[in-house]
């Protein structure tokens, strides 16, 4: 085929698809034209969509919701919760970065931002990264019921990034110093004694024992958490207490 | 150019084709009865898509003409050339004074008349049927909308004839079956995303792969006669057959025919 032929052949394909694309369009407006929209649900238009449209679709509105959340919450603690809400239904680290930022440098010491310290902890090349230090300094803030939670999390964020078994243990090494609530830290101090022992420091592996020992006879979590419940609301107490009678 | 073409469409001699355009017409007396499409429809987008709000409707009996008209396409269209490859014909025919994409243009021709020859069958039947049995007549606006469907069958045709360029016959046929049924499947999507509230911006792969598909979605929308949508359907048609034939061309040109 010589040079002329591909040329005429490219002007004529190229032409075409112009063609092709300007009707295409004309076509699909007229096509949504016949249509009332107004009276469709969006739901029927997302139920005849492949998956991953309406997926993608889905996602769209519950930002958009999220985000008209956020502007209508006036209160520091709503718009934590706002910002955490979106942040973990943001898909791009860099939108949950730019979430968990106005969180810990406007609401430093809420404790709804303990989701934000977790996320710049050992993050060293992001800019408000969070070191152990004052991972601990924001936990000794926390009430006493959300420290469990928040322990957890720092110690699931350690693991994810790798962090040295140092790291690990320097991290766990205050609640040696303090007294449990519940008896679910039992199961970190089981990490710490196996940390411990891996360095064969057998005397802080000892602590690490007897500090589970100590944790036996404590109410769970969850009974802890019913049990304030109760308190703050006594007429849930007696309904569940006559429900039982009637069994 | 149109020796190829007549030769094609003398093809219509044979006896399964004798037979088909039997079968067809017989199958439009059974069809003549049927309403319009937007009836045919319990969705209401779809049915609000293809109904005669503006211009006239399109009938069902319609789209059986269209779906036998697509066999002969894939049938016929898919076969003629790889056939003409392999019994050698294709050598004898380019040493007279034709060109490739001539001839390739040729064998479009021709398949399109065949296909549009049972197309109007059906139609005439139908309509034929319809008069004897009722009475009514159609209206002239009724029956133009429905035999200006015909032009459907240019980038189906067009579809065919350049697979076969690439491939042999039978695996022509069922990569031409498949591609119309992509086709057919893919061709709500951008509607209802079009439909979709202002401000969703829908990014998605599937979107590229919409466009290596015709829509035959747009060819049943209510539409007047004459109109911007009508002349949009006509370069649609006519860009898509252009952008398959050009493939085929070239893929023919730079094959080996041996």
């Amino acid at each position: 085929m010589n040079r002329k032929t591909r040329v005429v052949y490219c002007v004529i394909f190229v032409t075409a698809l112009v063609f092709y694309f300007l009707s295409e369009s004309m076509l699909r407006q007229s096509a949504v034209a016949c249509v009332d929209t107004e009276d469709i649900d969006i739901d029927v238009i997302l139920n005849k969509l492949p998956s991953s449209i309406k997926d993608s679709v889905n996602h769209t509105l519950e930002m958009a919701r999220l985000q008209e959340a956020l502007a209508k919450a006036k209160a520091d603690k709503e718009r934590v919760v706002a910002l955490n809400n979106l942040a973990f239904f943001s898909k791009e680290k860099k939108d949950k970065e730019r979430y968990f930022n106005e969180i810990i440098t406007k609401y430093p010491t809420n404790r709804n931002s303990a989701s934000a310290y977790v996320f710049f902890l050992m993050e060293k090349d992001l800019k408000n990264h969070v070191d152990i230090k004052r991972f601990h300094e924001f936990i000794s803030r926390c009430p006493t019921d959300d420290q469990y939670s928040i322990w957890q999390q720092g110690l699931g964020k350690l693991r994810d990034v790798k962090a040295s078994k140092e790291q690990q243990l320097s991290y766990l090494e205050p609640l040696l110093n303090r007294k449990p609530e519940f008896y679910d830290y039992i199961r970190i101090y089981e990490y710490l004694e196996k940390l411990a022992s891996s360095f064969k420091n057998d005397e802080l592996a000892e602590f690490a024992k007897i500090k589970q020992d100590s944790c036996i006879d404590l109410p769970s979590y969850e009974q802890f958490m019913m049990e304030k419940e109760n308190k703050k609301d006594p007429k849930n107490k007696k309904k569940r207490s006559t429900k039982r009678k009637k069994k | 150019m149109f020796a190829i073409a007549e030769m094609t469409f003398r093809k219509m001699k044979e006896p399964a084709f004798v037979m088909m355009l039997i079968l067809c017409v017989a199958l439009g007396v059974l069809f003549s009865d049927t309403g319009t499409l937007s009836e045919e429809f319990n969705d209401s987008i779809v049915s609000q898509l293809v109904s005669s709000r503006y211009g006239y409707p399109v009938m069902t009996s319609s789209i059986f003409a269209i779906v036998i008209s697509t066999l002969i396409a894939i049938f016929a269209g898919a076969t003629d050339i790889p056939r003409d490859i392999e019994t050698r014909m294709i050598m004898f025919l380019l040493t007279k004074p034709i060109r490739k994409h001539e001839y390739l243009i040729g064998k479009f021709i021709g398949i399109l008349a065949m296909c549009a020859l049972f197309f109007i069958a059906a139609q005439v039947t139908v309509f034929t049927t319809h008069y004897i049995r009722t009475g009514e007549l159609f209206s002239f606006g009724v029956l133009f909308r429905q035999f200006s469907l015909i032009i459907v069958l240019f980038p189906l045709v067009g579809m065919t004839v350049s697979i076969s360029c690439f491939v042999a016959d039978f695996t022509a046929m069922i990569l031409s079956a498949v591609y119309i049924l992509f086709a057919v499947s893919f061709s709500i999507i951008p509607v209802m995303i079009q439909m979709l509230p202002k401000g969703i911006n829908v990014v998605s792969n599937l979107l590229l792969l919409y466009y290596l598909f015709p829509n035959f979605v747009y060819y049943f929308q209510s539409f007047r006669t004459l109109g911007v949508v009508s002349v949009s359907l006509v370069f649609y048609s006519i860009a898509i057959t252009t952008l398959f034939l050009c493939i085929a061309s070239y893929r023919l040109t730079n094959r080996d025919l041996i």
